[in-house]
């Protein structure tokens, strides 16, 4: 064997798989406690103690990051970096990149943990964090990204598995949307606004949002799972030509299914039916995926009942194939029109987030503990109970929330017999699902449960390693560069347009196939231009045409005032309780008012539409309620609704708001071409504020309110508040004292 | 002038329509090059790969 003379040897680098398998676990840990944390202070608000960083507002999107950001991703480089060093046959690229996408990984959550609760925030679910650290990721993803594309480079094997292919989708999508979602204008080192608004803005964060779900929690995983069920079942996929398949229809479908996100929003009718569209198509290749995964096991499934590595795969794919089923549904418009803003869309994340990416990760982790850490895996019997009380945990958790979300959901729209609303109170609705969030928290007490014990299962795993770990050394031929082993077909002596087609053909089978299936560099580009060209497709008519959003003639910059209000209620982060979108339904407008109109939302930077309506809606809140009635509600809201889940804000008419960062903050929007006017002379938005502030402040006292509040935060709320969806109820321009324009909307004072 | 008066004025929406056929068209012709394809032993042992770390790696030779 001439070709043993030149193998290479190389060892492969575990260390760095060690220590992201324990973050995994670790970060797990923090993020479901978080979460059964914001489940408990749902049902019983008074437990943030008044503390502005203990409510839900503000740890929901602490949850919400660790779970996607901390747990699922530090799994997802785990699972990275053992298969892939294995499937290449060739250690990672860089040692020291290994380490410090280690490291910036785990002090960009630190960062995450810190300033959520503080309330430093952009708002947009799943990319809460503010600019630093937002450049931070992306620093740290092209280290990933190198370090990930060298090991490639250096490969030693020349066939890409299939689970490569779908870690490249990862690395270039990923990096796509984390830079095209956060393009912001700052207003200081803690603040900024994006560089969209309105529409524009929403369609932006559902076009991230909706495909870090699939190349943040779906392809990974994929690639996870086309790695590591074959190992564990000790046999390989059951189809190789599915699996690539899946991963095409992926990339093909995928990007495009965004605006289901806000189906019966402002958005322009034909995008949200190209997003539904699609959608359902994606049913095919989840299927197909699921089902791919399944067959593997098969002739295997005796050892599925001996296995807790197969059980948690098992059930994982399971939910893979139940939540890709169940998402195209809520894709429907009329399923969504239901659905949406209700725990229905909980239900459905949690059924993706806890049982296919946490069982994936969990069966991935029991699997590599003994591997990792040279020794048995501590307690298989542990592991046992850990699958069977986290597949209890998810059952009682999402059937729970699943009946909550219908109830609420047809209670919403339900009718009495003489065409009014059946429950014109809205808390009235929030009351009847409470038994059910209950039985979320047991639910989620029982996975929290199960996480510690895989804790202290790899924990025990690790104390019996042995004093040094083994490196097994591996030899390989190195690859050389590619030379193309096709044989140049033998051209028979025809005439030119013959031999044309024996040279198309040969392009087609050798070139085209090859390329696509040998090289790394031409795969990625066929990635990136798919997604691109796609995205550009979906989001350049939202942007460019102007019937899409008819500009509103009443519809004014917010004041000063308002917008440092508008920040308060960004920072608070009332979004995650409130939308403010009212949907053009009959018992959307019944309840709310007039349905909400594009040209609404023309300087609201960044949009605050929001995802769930455990509140009632606010887009039609101004002028609803006299100034007294926000105080106190804001206050205490059990004071003012019987029965509110609403957590108190007893600091907001405590704490002074911060006039001096008024200016940065309109400088800032008159940047993005919001027409400010005067407001923006230096020292004039100050001013302005100040005199709306004192107004209102004024007008509370009138109403029997407590004097001296013009400083507090709680004026720059109400004032946002008050001014919510009126503006087009107001005249024209042309028939208005343009004196009032720069006032504050009439507080309505019935 | 602005761009978006000349985007309107062509009716951009229908691109959406248009690419989406596109986006049709070509994924049709992945899976069909995929179906077509007869290199069976290439997927077989792609197929293997994950379990072929444990067995010696693969010779380049065996690469065809
Ligand atoms: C935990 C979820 C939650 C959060 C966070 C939350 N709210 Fe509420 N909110 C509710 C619920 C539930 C109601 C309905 C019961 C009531 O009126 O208190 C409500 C009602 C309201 C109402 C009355 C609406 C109406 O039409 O009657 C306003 C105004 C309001 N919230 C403002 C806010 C603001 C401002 C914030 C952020 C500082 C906020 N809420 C944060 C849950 C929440």
């Amino acid at each position: 064997m001439p070709m043993s003379a030149r193998a290479e040897k190389f060892t492969y680098d575990d260390a760095i798989v060690r220590k992201f398998a324990f973050a995994t676990i670790i970060w797990g840990l923090v993020a479901t406690l978080a979460g059964l944390w914001v489940a408990l202070i749902m049902v019983v608000p008074a437990l943030s103690f008044g503390q502005p960083w203990l409510t839900f507002g503000r740890l929901r999107p602490l949850h919400t990051n660790a779970a996607i950001f901390a747990f699922a991703g530090n799994a997802v480089f785990a699972a990275v970096y053992y298969s892939t060093q294995r499937l290449l046959k060739t250690r990672m690229f860089s040692d020291g990149l290994s380490k410090f996408h280690f490291w910036g990984w785990q002090a960009i959550i630190v960062a995450a943990a810190i300033t959520l609760p503080l309330g430093i925030t952009q708002s947009k679910e799943y990319a809460e964090l503010e600019w630093p650290i937002d450049i931070a990721i992306a620093v740290v993803w092209v280290a990933f990204a190198i370090n990930f594309f060298g090991a490639i480079a250096k490969r030693r094997e020349r066939h890409l598995y299939v689970a490569i292919w779908f870690y490249i989708a990862t690395v270039i999508t990923v990096a796509i949307l984390h830079i095209f979602n956060n393009l912001v204008v700052p207003a200081g080192l803690f603040k900024s606004y994006p560089i969209y608004a309105g529409v524009q803005d929403a369609f932006m964060q559902w076009w991230y949002g909706h495909n870090a779900v699939a190349f943040f929690l779906t392809t990974p995983f994929l690639g996870l799972m086309y790695y590591f069920l074959p190992k564990a079942a000790g046999r390989p996929v059951f189809s190789y030509r599915l699996s690539i398949l899946h991963f095409w229809s992926l990339v093909f479908l995928y990007i495009w299914a965004g605006p289901h996100h806000l189906h019966y929003t402002a958005l322009p009718e034909w995008a949200s039916t190209l997003g539904m569209l699609f959608s359902v198509m994606l049913w095919m290749p989840s299927w197909g995926g699921m089902i791919n995964g399944l067959l593997t096991l098969r002739g295997a499934w005796n050892r599925v009942s001996q296995d807790p590595v197969l059980k948690f795969f098992v059930v994982g794919i399971t939910f893979y194939g139940m939540a890709t089923f169940e998402g195209p549904l809520l894709s429907i418009k009329s399923v969504n029109a239901l659905s949406h803003y209700t725990d229905w869309t909980i239900a459905h994340v949690h059924s993706g987030a806890l049982g296919w990416n946490g069982f994936m990760t969990f069966g991935m982790l029991y699997w590599l503990a003994p591997k990792l850490f040279q020794t048995q895996l501590w307690s298989k019997k542990l592991a046992e109970i850990h699958f069977w009380i986290g597949t209890l945990g998810i059952l009682f958790y999402i059937v729970a929330i699943y009946a909550a979300g219908v109830t609420q959901g047809l209670m919403w729209r339900a009718f009495d017999e003489t065409g009014r609303l059946a429950y014109p109170d809205f808390v009235e609705t929030v009351v009847r699902i409470i038994p059910m969030y209950w039985v979320r928290v047991f639910g989620g007490s029982l996975f929290v449960a199960g996480v510690v014990l895989c804790l202290v299962n790899l924990l025990m795993t690790w104390k019996h390693r042995p004093k040094t770990y083994e490196e097994p050394v591996h030899e390989a031929p190195p690859l050389g560069a590619y030379a193309g082993t096709d044989p140049k077909p033998t051209v028979p002596a025809h005439p030119t347009m013959v031999s044309f087609a024996y040279q198309l053909r040969y392009f087609i089978d050798a070139a085209w196939h090859r390329v696509w299936e040998r090289r790394p560099l031409k795969l990625s580009v066929w990635v990136a231009v798919s997604v691109v060209v796609a995205s550009l497709f979906e989001i350049i008519p939202t942007f460019l045409i102007r019937s899409n959003v008819p500009t509103i003639s009443t519809v004014e910059p917010y004041t000063p005032l308002e917008l440092a209000g508008r920040d308060i209620y960004v920072a608070e982060g009332c979004y995650n309780c409130h939308s403010q979108m009212v949907r053009p339904i009959r018992s959307e407008t019944e309840r709310y008012g007039e349905y909400s109109k594009p040209g609404e939302f023309v300087y609201d930077h960044p949009f605050q539409w929001g995802s769930r309506r455990i509140g009632p809606d606010l887009h039609r809140v101004g002028g609803k309620y006299p100034h007294l009635w926000h105080l106190r509600h804001m206050d205490d809201p059990a004071s003012t609704t019987q029965g509110s889940l609403m957590p108190p804000y007893p600091w907001l008419a405590q704490t002074e708001l911060d006039f001096a960062s008024i200016q940065p903050r309109v400088d800032a929007m008159a940047m993005l071409g919001v027409p400010y006017g005067k407001d923006v002379l230096a020292g004039q938005a100050e001013q302005t504020a100040r005199a709306q502030a004192s107004q209102i402040a004024t007008e509370l006292q009138q109403q029997g309110g407590p004097a001296g509040l013009e400083s507090k935060q709680i004026i720059a709320l109400i004032a946002y508040l008050q001014r919510l969806g009126t503006d087009i109820k107001r005249a024209p321009p042309a028939e208005r004292n343009p004196e009032l324009t720069a006032q504050s909307q009439p507080a309505g004072g019935q | 002038m602005k761009l978006s008066d000349v985007m309107s004025a062509m009716r951009l929406e229908t691109y959406a329509e248009i690419a989406m056929v596109l986006f049709m068209l070509a994924f049709a012709g992945v899976v069909y090059q995929l179906l077509r394809r007869r290199n069976v032993a290439e997927f077989e042992h792609a197929r293997q790969l994950p379990l072929s770390e444990d067995l010696a790696p693969t010779p380049l030779s065996e690469e065809k």
